[in-house]
């Protein structure tokens, strides 16, 4: 539904420009990730053979297991927790009406634009009270909480456009709201979901400021918290920085890849929806 | 579906968001409202101090620069990413590029990747011998090869412009999916209409952009006005003080310098700054109706 | 629905609860400290001694091996160590002392860039009914003694009962490249004006006089002691740190030191990037041969020593008058403190003592590390060189009473204005002047507010 093509070969070369300098620095610490362990190196260059062997030191030698993992967990439990619960109340603004519907829907909504800075302060006094710091669950439960105000947004502009007749004619049939949800509306919302999914391990996996005021423990260390203190005490050991923050980044990359086609799908979607 | 039911039915779906919104979320964030008119350092009690917080951020020269950094860095992350994106979406959506899809990836691939990770490896690249140097040097400029992060002049808009390379590809994919939603309609109306270019460009793809690009400047406003994450693995503040954005002061304060009243004043008023620009934009945006 | 839709759906429905049941066990997995320290504690009446160490590398270890000790000579006292990193000390510290499981024991950092707002919270114990019968009081030299004090209220440093026991010490000089030092021609500086030549010489020569890794902020006042200990009288230093009031930043001699500061910087003595570069990164390239003076602590001898040898050696720096004993900057650094929680007092103080006595001092010694104790002929062999020179400055510097305290004692919270403010400073993007004038601002502020 657009317009016919008229310079085909200057729009492409912009694209690809942009496309090359983007991944550049991207590409040049791969390289450097790549290099002998030693290396000072300059430039971005070619390495004389692939050594891998600096990712095995970073995943054994710098704990990177054991962040990779802590990391792992907490981007799964956030997402399974954050898609459930947008979900259930994504239905429930997009689909039925209900006193107070537009406060609370705002209230949550505010969750989007309040910035963590101004919450973690008494968030970290609370969960030290409630013995929670240096768990899993101090990064995990705030996590759901502010990523459900935007995957309430997510869902709910997605059930909105949902067509009428459907749903009536499935209450028609005499179904309940959960049975409606789950046999009627989830089947087609997968680009939704899928979305959603992408977007809340994205930010839980690559969230900083949370885990680091939280868990202090090495043990419980998330990948980028693992990272900073690493590229923080080993200023040197270039290599082993790079490798390291090409695994940290890895995980999300590689989702972002695979899923690139119906992420952007389930973008235009969404934003179709507004 | 319903009428305007009287059961409890949607309020026990929306139960569990706020279960964990509540809590999490907008308790503290009433706490840092509390906590900001008091004197705290979080291991004895806590005084009442009213709003000699507020007065000493408003007076201290370093938390006005730190607010000041931020304009900065709003700048950088603001306007070109959104200006350079615009081009972008309107090539990617006219060019049909074999692969086409393939190359915006790799323009969002930026907004994927961690922000510490953004952060250790700018650091090495514009480092004082790192690659962006080494570069400037095998093309003879040699006086340009300066050391970005520790120089008091630089170290801000190099910050910023890795800002606006981690959000350039945001914006492409926002503005490529909006384009896709305006009608072919329009275009072959301004076509008829004998429109060249630049004309249909201002008269279709802009207005028809216009959500896109509202939520585009939000996102990127906010970024800025947060950008701790990068400054803490890069800077930590520094030269000087010439990178200290107010989410490193909030920190500081709050959990280096047993100071959390002062550490929650700061945060409350960075909450309003957030709050004002995001209305603000949302303002003017349905101002100028389509 | 499907069989094969059906499958899917039991499937995801599957995996999901896989998916939360590992996340359940895993967080179980991570349970938190206090549950450690409960299990701990039950197991067999035995005492437990909670200690807590920003401690790392060798020191580490002796510190470790000789509590082993004390386990093997009283078998009913276990010694359990919480070990943080030095950056994220003093926040966890605190926190630590706050929660429900404080520490018996505690490491700190004197004055008040650690132990004054713990001291004022009234966190850490007063160590006077342990020192008189143990001779803490007797054990260290006076210059010493000063740097242990600080009154019950929490304000005042410097005086008052004794509330830290030092276990090591550091001191701050010159580290040279041997090598480059003979190729240069230059000899050891004997004066600040032989110092100064020597670093316009390697500057002619193409070479980077002062290695310096000023990206924490930290080390540019570090360098600023090293000047302002020959510049700035006793009175002076001790009134800043100390906190007396008739003394302040803006005196002559200290904006003497900043200006001379900003003159290495831009005669270009300064390394090119320092801005930009950690402490360890500086000290890496130094020993990889880049710099000819790398100005910093003894807390690194050990590690040059192990990469260098011979190569490199140490200097306190020189008197503006040749002949006079040499001023430096250095302190009986960390101490043990007791915290007021503990329920353990007897037990943590003969702990304490231990882990101070003249035995630990000469494993320290022996290590290439500095003791705060004088030991006179009872002094072990030096393990290298570079260990026997920094041991014999030090000595020195005890004998001549010419230890000065590091001015970063004398106020809480210097990464928010006296580090970025030095660094300004150093790089000449503020004026001494300026500089000095906000530094002090600052500081009366502090002291007000006590």
């Amino acid at each position: 539904m657009t317009a016919v093509p008229r310079t085909g070969t200057w729009s492409a070369a912009i694209l690809i420009l942009f496309a090359a300098v983007t991944v550049m620095p991207i590409l040049g610490v791969v390289l450097l990730s790549l290099q002998p362990p030693e290396t000072q190196l300059s430039g971005f260059e070619w390495p004389d053979r692939l050594h891998f062997e600096n990712y095995a030191r970073a995943f054994e030698v710098a704990h990177f297991a054991s962040y990779l993992q802590s990391s792992l967990i907490v981007s799964i439990a956030v997402v399974v927790g954050t898609v459930v619960v947008s979900t259930l109340s994504g239905y429930a603004f997009g689909t039925m009406r209900f006193p107070g519907e537009n406060v609370l829907f705002y209230l949550l909504l505010t969750g989007l634009v309040i910035p963590f800075e101004a919450v973690i302060v008494p968030l970290y006094v609370e969960l030290r009270a409630g013995h929670l710091t240096n768990s899993y669950w101090s990064v995990i439960l705030p996590l759901i909480g502010t990523n459900s105000a935007f995957g309430t947004f997510w869902m709910r502009a997605y059930f909105r456009g949902v067509p009428r007749q459907l749903l009536e004619a499935a209450a028609m049939d005499g179904a309940g709201s959960l049975r409606i949800l789950w046999k009627v509306l989830l089947p087609g919302a997968r680009p939704a979901l899928l979305t959603l999914v992408v977007l809340v391990f994205m930010w839980s996996w690559n969230e900083f400021l949370l885990p680091l005021v939280m868990l202090s423990r090495e043990d419980l260390r998330t990948a980028p918290l693992g990272l900073a203190f690493f590229a923080g005490r080993f200023t040197t050991d270039r290599v082993g920085m790079a490798a390291a923050a090409v695994m940290v980044a890895l995980p999300v990359v590689v989702l972002f890849i695979a899923t690139h086609r119906r992420f952007v799908h389930g973008m235009w979607v969404g934003a179709l929806k507004q | 579906m319903n009428g305007r039911g009287r059961t409890a039915l949607p309020y026990l779906y929306l139960l569990p968001a706020f279960l964990f919104f509540t809590p999490f979320v907008l308790v503290p964030f009433v706490h840092t409202l509390g906590l900001s008119f008091y004197d705290w350092d979080g291991l004895t009690r806590a005084t009442f101090t009213g709003f000699a917080n507020y007065r000493e951020a408003f007076e201290s020269a370093l938390v006005r620069s730190a607010f000041g950094h931020a304009l900065v860095l709003i700048f950088f992350f603001c306007v070109p990413p959104v200006l350079l994106a615009l081009p972008l979406a309107v090539s990617s959506t006219r060019a049909r590029v074999p692969g086409g899809n393939a190359l915006r990836t790799v323009i969002f691939l930026p907004q994927a990747i961690s922000t510490v990770v953004v952060g250790v490896s700018w650091g090495w690249i514009l480092a004082l011998d790192g690659p962006l140097n080494a570069g400037l040097h095998a093309l003879g400029l040699d006086w340009a090869a300066v050391d970005w992060l520790g120089s008091f002049t630089w170290a801000l808009p190099s910050l910023g412009l890795v800002g606006t390379w981690t959000l350039i590809g945001l914006c492409v994919t926002l503005f490529f999916a909006g384009l896709q939603q305006i009608p072919g309609s329009l275009y072959d109306a301004a076509a008829v209409d004998g429109a060249g270019r630049w004309r249909e460009f201002l008269a279709v793809t802009l207005p028809g952009l216009k959500g896109p690009i509202t939520v585009a400047l939000t996102v990127t406003v906010i970024s800025a006005l947060r950008a701790f994450d990068l400054v803490f693995v890069t800077t930590r503040g520094g030269p000087g003080t010439e990178t200290v954005v107010p989410g490193i002061l909030i920190y500081r304060r709050a959990f280096e310098d047993g100071r959390l009243g002062s550490g929650a004043a700061i945060a409350v008023v960075l909450s309003i700054v957030v709050f004002a620009v995001t209305f603000l934009i949302n303002r003017i945006a349905d101002r100028r109706a389509p | 629905m499907s069989l094969t839709a059906r499958a899917q759906r039991c499937s995801a429905l599957r995996s999901l609860t896989a998916a939360l049941v590992i996340a359940a066990l895993s967080v179980g997995c991570g349970s938190n400290d206090s549950d450690k320290q409960g299990r701990e504690a039950a197991a067999g009446g035995r005492h437990v001694l909670e200690v807590w160490t920003p401690e790392s590398g060798s020191r580490l270890q002796l510190v470790q091996q000789r509590a082993d000790q004390f386990s093997a000579a009283h078998p009913d006292v276990k010694i359990n160590f919480t070990i943080r990193d030095f950056g994220s000390y003093p926040a966890q510290l605190k926190l630590a002392l706050a929660s429900d499981n404080p520490p018996d024991v505690a490491i700190g950092n004197l004055g008040w860039s650690l132990d004054g707002p713990l001291i004022r919270a009234g966190l850490l114990r007063a160590l006077d009914p342990w020192a008189a019968p143990y001779g803490w009081d007797k054990r260290y030299p006076e210059v010493a003694q000063r740097q242990m004090r600080f009154s019950t209220d929490g304000k005042q440093f410097g005086r008052g009962p004794i509330f830290g026991i030092p276990y090591a010490a550091d001191v701050i000089g010159w580290f040279y490249n041997v090598g480059k030092l003979k190729t240069l021609n230059i000899g050891v500086p004997a004066t600040l004006d032989e110092l100064e030549a020597a670093l316009a010489t390697a500057r002619k020569a193409g070479e980077v006089p002062i290695m310096l890794g000023n990206k924490s902020q930290w080390p540019s006042l570090h360098l600023f002691y090293l000047v302002s200990d020959n510049l700035a009288s006793d009175r002076e230093i001790n009134g800043i740190v100390f906190g007396d009031r008739s003394v302040q930043w803006t005196a002559p001699s200290f904006v003497a030191s900043g200006r001379k500061l900003a003159q290495w910087n831009a005669l270009g003595y300064i390394a090119p990037g320092a801005n930009s570069m950690s402490p360890d990164d500086a000290l890496a390239r130094f020993v990889r041969g880049a710099g000819v003076f790398l100005p910093t602590g003894s807390w690194n001898a050990a590690e040059l020593s192990a990469s260098m040898g011979d190569k490199v050696a140490f200097f306190l720096t020189p008197p503006v008058r040749k002949g006079d004993p040499s001023r430096a900057t250095g302190s009986v650094g960390y101490g043990w403190h007791i915290t007021t929680a503990s329920q353990q007092a007897d037990l943590a103080a003969e702990f304490i003592d231990f882990m101070t006595q003249e035995a630990f001092a000469i494993q320290l010694v022996a290590g290439g590390d500095l003791s705060p104790l004088d030991m006179g002929d009872r002094a072990p062999r030096m393990p290298s060189r570079l260990a026997g020179e920094i041991l014999a400055a030090w000595q020195s510097v005890l004998a001549n009473g010419t230890l000065l305290p590091y001015l970063e004692f004398s106020a809480p919270n210097g990464a928010e204005v006296l580090y970025p403010t030095m660094q300004s400073i150093l790089a000449g993007h503020e004026t001494p002047e300026r500089g000095l004038a906000l530094i002090e601002q600052s500081r009366q502020k502090f002291l007000d507010s006590l």
